[in-house]
């Protein structure tokens, strides 16, 4: 986006900054990370057309049970491992640089992030691990909160700490082990009971914050931060509806303290209630309030399957579950949320003096486009897949084809795990006050017990379905 | 029902037409908003956390210091004020 700009010839000399086309399709992640999952998806099934696979790139540990053998694995495979380093590094570096993150900032932060990933996933291979709740998602995220929030690290290793670029990578790769068909089935259900939730949430913030005497900007705000997409919503509504410049930060601190606490928390009493990994999924689509934060928490319940005694369904019943309900069922209509509110902004709220656009193109200049990529790579797998039956399938493309995409997905969300624990610093949060924090609450507690009644009694027959071979 | 002869009229609005507003007077052109996207990471604590700067969603939206406020950069307001761009001349 180019700025129009006024030329005084020799006038006085002032500060003006850079500025950086913020609204062009280089300068955002979303753009990358359909690239880079594309890209490597594309790469995968042209490997495999031609008789090759990418598997001897994609990396990960075996199951070992004793610190010799996986050393042992490591230098063995050191030459895979440095060759996955070097793509990852390449990819991510180029990528960022584009983006304008200094690359000489970049390149030792994600070394750091690829070594303590390596070791975390190495941690989550052990044989022993399930019986010490050593799951990788929530190791990374409890290793990167306790090294920020007692060492601490230097500012500038932020460079390579990028979450949600490594998110929506891990998604767009994550369309590739869920087929198109299940998208367009399961999308229905997760819409309607999504719509429910968010619906209701953003309601009793809204009106719990508006009966507290907050400003209506920000209560919208903090509704949406508890209704859509967490932090990214608050921000895309605090944009749409002119909210002031402390309102985004305040609902932000709110979203990141009660996502991290449902990290920890939604797994757990799923765990001792026993749900199978898809209703699980389903719940913590609906009730958790960031996309990476959800992720940790359902790849983390996903790992239980076939571990811990009680619990059905397969470990990517969880995965697909959450994706369905909070990408498809939540994500993709935050342009809606945000056209809705710069409505009602415009035509009932206070005047703010400055009159801000309503214009229906809001809802694709807010759409989450990482989404696309996320669709083109289902497709693409989709297509490959229906010329294959099914022995051939699990002969051929899943191992050869589906895992080592699975496995390059292990690494984007071990580095988004990580980098979330990373840059989290309570003490550099905004200071949320009490009645913020309590409109939100409300939503939290409506939010979880609603989604518990419609994931697990309304809609549990379907979501365990779901996790059934 | 006057609230709902409001948002009708709102949403009339809504239809992409030609804007009143010349491109060049509104928020992206004023020297008092800011969008680059590390900008906005540095003046958002917590951003970067669970989100970021760079994400699609966040549209070309921007901080104005005049106002105090997060705007899109289609906004217009009384107090605009043109960019300027300084063009050094060598002194003979």
């Amino acid at each position: 986006m180019s700025t129009p700009a006024q030329t005084v010839s020799g006038a006085q000399p002032e500060p003006i900054t850079p500025r950086i086309a913020a609204g062009a399709w280089y300068r955002t992640e979303d753009s990358w990370a359909i690239a880079l999952g594309v890209g490597l998806v594309t790469a995968a099934v042209l490997a495999l057309v031609n008789g090759s696979s990418i598997k001897w790139l994609a990396v990960t540990p075996q199951k070992w049970s004793s610190p010799d053998q996986l050393g042992r694995q490591f230098s063995a495979n050191a030459g895979r491992y440095l060759a996955l380093f070097v793509l990852w590094i390449s990819l991510f570096g180029l990528s960022t640089r584009a983006l304008g993150i200094r690359t000489l900032q970049f390149l030792p932060s994600f070394a750091l992030l690829f070594a303590v990933s390596a070791a975390i996933i190495g941690l989550g291979a052990w044989e022993q691990a399930d019986r010490y709740n050593l799951e990788p998602p929530l190791v990374a995220l409890a290793a990167g909160l306790l090294i920020s929030n007692t060492i601490g690290l230097p500012r500038w290793l932020d460079a390579g700490f990028r979450v949600e670029y490594y998110v929506k990578t891990g998604i767009v790769l994550l369309g590739a082990t869920l087929p198109l068909t299940l998208i367009v089935s399961a999308g229905p259900v997760a819409i309607v009971q999504a719509a429910l939730v968010s619906l209701t949430t953003f309601g009793v913030i809204y009106g719990v914050a508006t009966r507290l005497g907050l400003d209506r900007r920000l209560a919208a705000t903090l509704g949406a931060g508890g209704a859509v997409c967490g932090v990214s919503a608050a921000i895309a509504v605090a944009g749409a509806v002119g909210a002031k410049k402390e309102h985004g930060p305040i609902a932000i601190t709110i979203v990141i303290f009660w996502a991290i606490v449902m990290i920890f928390v939604l797994p757990l009493v799923a765990r001792a209630l026993q749900l199978p990994t898809g209703v699980a999924g389903a719940w913590i689509g609906t009730s958790e309030f960031a996309d990476a934060a959800g992720f940790a928490a359902a790849q983390s319940y996903g790992g239980y399957a076939g571990h811990v005694p009680g619990i059905s369904g397969s470990a990517d019943a969880a995965v697909n579950a959450f994706t369905l309900m909070k990408v498809i069922g939540r994500d993709l209509w935050i342009g809606i949320w945000a056209f809705v509110l710069s409505i009602v902004a415009v035509s009932r709220w206070e005047s703010t003096g400055v009159r801000s656009p309503t214009s229906v193109w809001e809802i694709w200049r807010r759409f989450p486009k990482f989404v696309i990529g996320f669709v083109i790579t289902s497709a693409i797998i989709s297509i490959l897949t229906s010329a294959y039956s099914v022995a051939d399938f699990n002969k051929v493309l899943k191992p050869d084809l589906v895992n080592p995409i699975k496995s390059l997905r292990t690494w984007a969300f071990t580095f988004c795990f990580l980098s979330i624990g990373l840059t989290t610093r309570w003490r550099d949060l905004a200071s949320a006050g009490s009645r913020p924090f309590l409109a939100f609450t409300s939503g939290v507690i409506v939010n979880v017990l609603l989604g518990f009644l419609l994931s697990v009694i309304v809609f549990g027959n379907y979501w365990a379905a779901l996790g059934s071979p | 029902m006057r609230w709902m002869s409001a948002l009708a009229a709102a949403l009339r609005a809504s239809l992409p037409t030609r804007s009143a507003a010349p491109q060049a007077a509104r928020c992206g052109a004023c020297r008092a908003f800011r969008n680059d996207p590390l900008y906005i990471e540095r003046q958002t604590p917590g951003l970067h956390v669970m989100s970021s700067g760079f994400a699609a969603i966040r549209a070309d939206d921007g901080i104005c210091s005049v106002h105090s406020r997060y705007l899109p950069a289609q906004a217009v307001c009384e107090r605009f004020q043109a960019r300027i761009t300084v063009v050094h001349r060598r002194v003979r």
